[in-house]
């Protein structure tokens, strides 16, 4: 088919799970993103071992395989540091021009993670303002990994072929896939709460607009609560995966009579579903508490076990907003994927979508986006009353302002 | 949003410095198949110019064998030519027995020689004008040479005479065929015809 409109092809991009990698490449058509492929490949339990020993050598090891497995263009990829090799603190400093800010913090490398700035990368994100006590300081993510550890991770897949294009950390990249589709001013100052509920552990990262404010892992994930099904219907954890799975696919009817292997397994997943629960609440305190301003009205969760509607239903119980599973893929066009990976919300591949974006500059239109009213007048000031209509109070001078400067530059988008 | 790289400077640099290798080797290639080509045609060139060489080698050989078969010839002709001048200076040499031999050959069996006179006679050979005797180069082919032979014999009877005479004049070598005298003759009481002829035999090859 010969298309007339230009496509920018971007990396691929590698998530490196402890359950599985996945691997998506996207090109840019037009102001759309369209996949050109997708490979999903879940470890066996050797691999996995082996991911958690040496996550660069499993990768290595599959990677032809995994290349060869889509229609893959270039070897141009983007990865995320494992886990293992990212040390990640919060620090409060005081208020400092942003050019002081990384001199900054290079002084503080050495007391926060007993390696010298020198022999590490370190990169910081400035969360925001905070208040303690009676003073303003501003928190400060920061976020270093070893240079030996970096190249040992490196040099395996340089060798297998691979060209790395970007070395990301696991945040961004997640951030990314939803910031990216952040368009309007409005949007800018709305807060986003995303949960990433992988295999082993639940990344909970919370920003304002396009600013990550604050990030926190969770020893929690999918793993666990197999376990507890296991434990509780005497199965292996694989087929209690399986089993999960199943439940989940299988739409509710309130007429229908209860299922008791279904009960079942509700039972035994309520208990660190809660418990994830709890600490996604605390998450969400600890945000309220830190940073004033705009509070979090929904709560998106990703990653594999992002679209469970049981956890869904039980995080929900306990935070005490809006849960949704979220769907990073929504507004890509997917048709070129595999029926199978198509299935579901896709949450899986959240981490994937925002590494393959990082080359990006541009915003995208989200399919799920609010329209814009076509009614409405095309003047400053029609989206404040739009604004205003649909909170039912007046908007504040600053909200005016912001939204007459969106009127005036953001694209209309469907 | 604040966007973090992890990547290694170093590993940007390696990529330029791999991608500069690749395009190094790239150009390598391509210059050193330009030069394969270029000695290949130059090769190729060559053993055409060779096989041209050789074809004119054999050509020029060949030439030569015929020069040197024509310098043979020439040399001939000079020879030939040498003997020419000689041959018209001196005249041609009339052996003796060859020209008894070929009388005998046309004598009637009944017919004897009583006498055989052979002299020389050279002659300034006649010329038109003035300009046409300047212009003879040879002096020696400006002579006329003839051997004039005069021969007496007896033969039976008039018919072996006639025959004899039709003979001698029918012979190619034997120009101006004459009679000079016959005559009868008795001896022991045999009647028989006494003759004499004369002929020449040119020398000068006209």
């Amino acid at each position: 088919m010969i298309r007339l409109t230009r496509s920018h092809l971007l990396p691929i991009g590698l998530d490196l799970g402890t359950d599985g990698v996945k691997l998506l490449q996207l090109e840019v058509v037009g102001n759309q993103l369209q996949v050109v492929s997708a490979v999903r490949r879940a470890w066996s339990a050797e691999e996995a071992i082996q991911v958690r020993e040496n996550p660069a050598a499993a990768l290595a090891a599959a990677l032809p395989k995994l290349l060869a497995g889509g229609h893959f263009r270039g070897r141009l990829a983007a990865l995320n540091l494992p886990r293992s090799i990212v040390h990640m603190r919060n620090i409060r400093l005081p208020l400092m021009p942003a050019a002081e800010l990384d001199g900054a913090v290079a002084y503080e490398v050495k007391a926060l993670f007993g390696f010298d700035a020198a022999e590490a990368q370190v990169r910081h994100i400035p969360a925001g303002e905070v208040r303690q006590g009676t003073e303003s300081r501003q928190e400060v993510i920061v976020i270093a990994a070893k240079q030996s550890d970096i190249a040992s991770f490196i040099e395996p897949l340089h060798a297998r072929g691979l060209v790395l294009d970007s070395l990301d950390v696991e945040p961004c990249a997640l951030y990314r896939s939803v910031e990216r589709f952040i368009r309007r001013k409005e949007d800018e100052q709305e807060v986003y709460v995303l949960a990433e509920v992988g295999a082993c552990q639940t990344q909970v990262l919370i920003g304002k607009g396009r600013d990550i404010q604050f990030v926190k892992v969770l020893e929690m994930g999918g793993s666990k609560i197999n376990q507890a099904v296991s434990a509780k219907l005497g199965i292996a954890p694989a087929e209690a995966a399986a089993l999960r799975r199943r439940i989940n696919e299988t739409p509710e009817s309130p007429d229908a009579p209860v299922d008791p292997i279904a009960q079942a397994v509700a039972d035994a997943t309520r208990q660190p579903m809660e418990e994830l629960g709890r600490e996604l609440a605390l998450c969400l305190r600890y945000y309220s508490v830190t940073f004033r301003g705009q509070r979090p009205r929904r709560l998106r969760l990703l990653g594999g076990e992002g679209g469970d509607n049981k956890l869904r239903q039980t995080i929900c119980a306990s935070v005490g907003i809006d849960v949704e599973c979220g769907r990073p893929l929504y507004s890509v066009d997917s048709r070129k994927m595999e029926a199978p990976l198509r299935r579901g919300t896709q949450g899986e591949w959240a981490m994937a979508l925002g590494l393959a974006l990082k080359r990006t500059e541009g915003h995208f239109g989200p399919r799920d986006g609010k329209p814009r009213d076509p009614n409405a007048p095309a003047e400053p000031g029609a989206a404040v009353e739009q604004t205003a209509a649909a909170t039912g109070e007046p908007a504040t001078g600053e909200q005016a302002a912001l939204i007459s400067e969106s009127a005036h530059k953001e694209p209309v988008h469907a | 949003m604040r966007e973090l790289e992890f990547l290694p400077q170093w590993y940007p640099q390696l990529r330029t410095r791999k991608r500069q290798l690749v395009l190094q080797a790239w150009l390598t290639l391509a210059v050193i198949a330009g030069l394969c080509l270029a000695l290949s045609s130059l090769n190729h060139s060559v053993r055409g110019a060779h096989r041209a060489l050789a074809q004119i080698s054999g050509e020029a050989s060949a030439t030569e064998a015929q020069v040197k078969k024509l310098d043979e010839l020439l040399g001939l002709q000079k020879q030939l030519a040498r003997q020419e001048r000689v041959m018209a200076r001196l005249g041609v040499g009339v052996e003796t027995t060859r020209l008894l031999n070929t009388l005998e050959g046309i004598m009637p069996r009944e017919m004897a020689i009583l006498n055989l006179g052979m002299e020389t006679h050279e002659q300034a050979r006649p010329v038109a004008n003035l300009t046409q005797a300047l212009n003879t180069r040879d002096k020696d082919a400006a002579v006329v040479r003839q051997l004039r032979v005069r021969l007496a014999g007896v033969v039976p009877t008039d018919a072996d005479l006639a025959s004899f005479l039709a003979s001698l004049s029918g012979a190619p070598l034997f120009k101006q065929v004459t009679m000079n005298y016959a005559r009868e003759r008795a001896d022991n009481g045999h009647v028989m015809r006494e003759f004499e002829v004369s002929f020449v035999v040119p020398l000068s090859g006209d």
